[in-house]
């Protein structure tokens, strides 16, 4: 199993009244009190926990949003440019690109394509169609965002694999001359994980033979997504998928012992207790009408956009509720052994993405969690699922090639 | 009223009608449930109504390729000329006075009348700052109660409720056709939201007698949407439903019909 440490890179200073009276965290906060001093000492601080992660022996994994208070990373692959030049073994993972509101596929799989030359093909690109409220600032109709998924996905995967200039004339896009220089690291093309909440991307992801991963989805649901992938796999013939097809993201917080880590990461709840505006997460389109309804009929519960017209959080039941659906992970590095032990029990997931910063938790206490998680708990579950490694699983080597001949 | 579904072209057309005399066919609009409604029932007794639904409203299909109001001005031309259909007079309301002018603009001989109603189509405003959308309301994302204040006038004296996402008890059944709707409205006018930016250069095309009417106090529209169709088409007039907001064929049927009635006699 490998770890990647998560962060969202919030910027949660925001007056909760301000939340209040718009309702939403997303969307129509007015940038106003977004104080761009705090931005800029905020990056340093998110870099640098992602670099001393890198250090620690961790992998990493990158959110995107946009117009939003939850993630002051809207543009990913700037990211991951930087730290494909501070890091040297790390895996970056995307997680991921929302490709529905990109306007130009092309133009995505050369940024992609430079940052795995830059880290020497350590780059994971995520492929997701993003949660609704990325339509807003996207402006993308959601009726269009399934299509454009998979349009931009196979022209990328297009544009990162043909050998000669070709066209494109799709129903989004449309280019006479598709030739990118330059073409990405890893080859065919860099790593590519399908991820999502919904049973059709288990499926597809299941199709393309692409790994999947969940992101803090309760047990039942994670199971059961896990099953969907699994069966298809088996219905298309493929052999049994090993773990390194599954990566679970939950949050997770280390610390001396259980009481240290639970009183420490209270302050990740902040991630979920904030104002979910229902009709930009249910916005008509980009879920089916019956899909849409049932979720202003449903009663709140773990893992769902709940969305009564005052927006409430949809991991109701706060800190316990989150502990039991698996969302979040805390404790010593014993404890913390045996839940990672337990997850992969049920998930056998080869890749666990844990958010181990959010909200306004301390760097120190970010960082000394890293360290615990990083010495303690990581050796003790790295072997879990590594037995299986098949070769076409195996990510390319990480250390830096030396110059090349021509270069000489 | 009968029912029925009509192909026309591609489209398996849903289709209520009623009455007899000239022919007359209202288009509907994004907020106003697609069907039969007191206005029409008025408008029946000396005219032979036609109200589709346009194709994906209603629970009614809509064929992949058609996403655009361009399509629907297509579609209706093709439904009058398959009922033969002569001097048709055309009312849209909102979304279908939008595909009126559209198909007005395209084949001006085809229709005697036009009457738009509360019509989008047009951007006149510069767009202004805030987070209820452009310069025509994000009906689409903003919650009923606001959507409320903007549509209606008075919504006490209401004598039909409107049914909005969010509205608490509302069954299932409605919520999907709510749902419907507005994924059919989207894909016909996401963006840009609910307007083409070059129909004011060809409203001149519009030959027939235009009579647009706006609500009084409609806060989805602005005002300035129906003063440029009504400058814009050469023989056209504005009139203002007083006590009304952006559906005053809803809100005032009896003074609705009465404007359309004695512009279309």
């Amino acid at each position: 199993m490998r770890a990647y440490f998560f962060s969202d890179m919030a910027y949660p200073y925001v007056p909760e009244s301000v939340v209040d009276e718009v309702r939403s965290a997303r969307v129509i906060v007015p940038s106003s009190h977004c104080d761009p001093v705090v931005v800029a000492a905020l990056y340093d601080q998110y870099l640098e926990e992602f670099e001393y992660a890198a250090e620690l022996g961790l992998d990493l994994a990158l959110s995107e949003h946009h117009q939003s208070m939850t993630c002051l990373n809207p543009a990913s692959p700037l990211t991951a440019a930087i730290l494909a030049r501070r890091t040297e073994r790390a895996r970056i993972a995307f997680v991921g690109i929302p490709l529905p509101i990109r306007d130009n596929p092309v133009r995505v799989a050369e940024e992609l394509a430079m940052i795995d030359c830059l880290s020497r093909g350590r780059i994971i690109v995520g492929m997701m169609r993003g949660v609704a409220t990325e339509v807003h600032p996207g402006n993308v109709n959601a009726a269009h965002t399934r299509e454009r998924m998979r349009e931009a996905h196979d022209l990328i995967v297009r544009t990162w694999t043909e050998p000669e200039p070709f066209s494109w004339e799709g129903k989004h896009w449309h280019f006479r001359y598709v030739n990118p220089w330059p073409r990405p690291y890893q080859q065919p093309h860099p790593t590519i994980w399908w991820t999502g909440a919904g049973e059709e991307n288990a499926l597809f992801a299941a199709e393309r033979q692409y790994p999947f991963a969940v992101f803090l989805s309760p047990f039942d649901r994670t199971e059961a997504l896990f099953d969907a992938y699994r069966r298809r796999s088996r219905e298309l013939g493929h052999p049994e998928p090993s773990p390194e097809r599954f990566a679970y993201l939950g949050m997770a917080y280390t610390a001396e012992t259980d009481a240290q880590a639970e009183e420490d990461c209270k302050g990740f709840l902040w991630y979920f207790d904030r104002k979910r505006y229902p009709h930009f997460h249910n916005i008509p389109g980009f879920a089916a009408p019956s899909a849409l309804a049932r979720n202003f009929m449903a009663p709140p519960g773990i893992g769902q956009h709940r969305l009564d017209p005052g927006g409430a959080s949809p991991w109701k039941g706060g800190f316990d509720t989150l502990q039991a659906g698996g969302g979040l992970m805390a404790g010593s590095p014993d404890t913390m052994i045996r839940k990672i032990t337990c997850m992969y029990e049920r998930y056998r997931m080869g890749h666990l993405l844990f958010m181990g910063r959010t909200g306004a938790v301390p760097t120190a206490k970010v960082r000394r969690s890293l360290e615990l998680f990083a010495r303690e708990v990581y050796p003790a579950v790295r072997h879990l699922g590594a037995e299986s490694e098949s070769p076409e699983d195996a990510l390319p080597a990480a250390a830096p090639a030396p110059p090349p001949a021509v270069l000489q | 009223m009968r029912r029925r579904t009509l192909r026309v072209g591609e489209v398996d057309l849903d289709l209520f009608e009623a009455g007899e005399g000239r022919p007359l066919i209202y288009l509907h609009g994004f907020l106003e449930p697609a069907g039969w409604a007191e206005h029409l029932e008025l408008l029946a007794r000396d005219h032979r109504v036609f109200a589709p639904a346009h194709p994906g409203f209603a629970g009614s299909s809509r064929p992949d390729w058609m996403e655009s109001v361009e399509d629907l001005a297509y579609l209706y031309l093709d439904f009058i000329e398959r009922l033969g259909l002569r001097e048709v007079r055309v009312v849209g309301h909102s979304l279908g006075g939008w595909i009126a002018a559209e198909l007005a603009v395209r084949c001006s001989r085809a229709i005697g009348r036009l009457v738009l109603v509360d019509a989008v189509g047009l951007r006149t405003l510069p767009t202004p700052a805030g987070p209820a959308g452009g310069s025509i309301r994000d009906w689409l994302v903003l919650d009923p109660v606001t959507v409320r204040e903007l549509a209606w006038h008075d919504e006490a004296a209401m004598p039909c409720p409107l049914e909005l996402p969010g509205d608490p008890g509302l069954n299932e059944e409605t919520l999907v056709r709510l749902f419907q709707d507005r994924e059919a409205a989207s894909r016909y006018g996401w963006k840009p939201f609910f307007h083409n930016p070059r129909l004011a250069h060809w409203l001149h095309r519009v030959g027939c007698p235009t009579l647009v009417i706006w609500g009084e106090h409609d806060g989805i529209v602005p005002r300035s949407v129906g003063r440029a169709y009504a400058g814009a088409i050469p023989d056209a007039r504005f009139e203002i439903v007083s006590a009304a907001g952006h559906l005053p064929q809803l809100e005032r049927p009896r003074a609705f019909v009465d404007l359309v009635r004695e512009f279309l006699d």
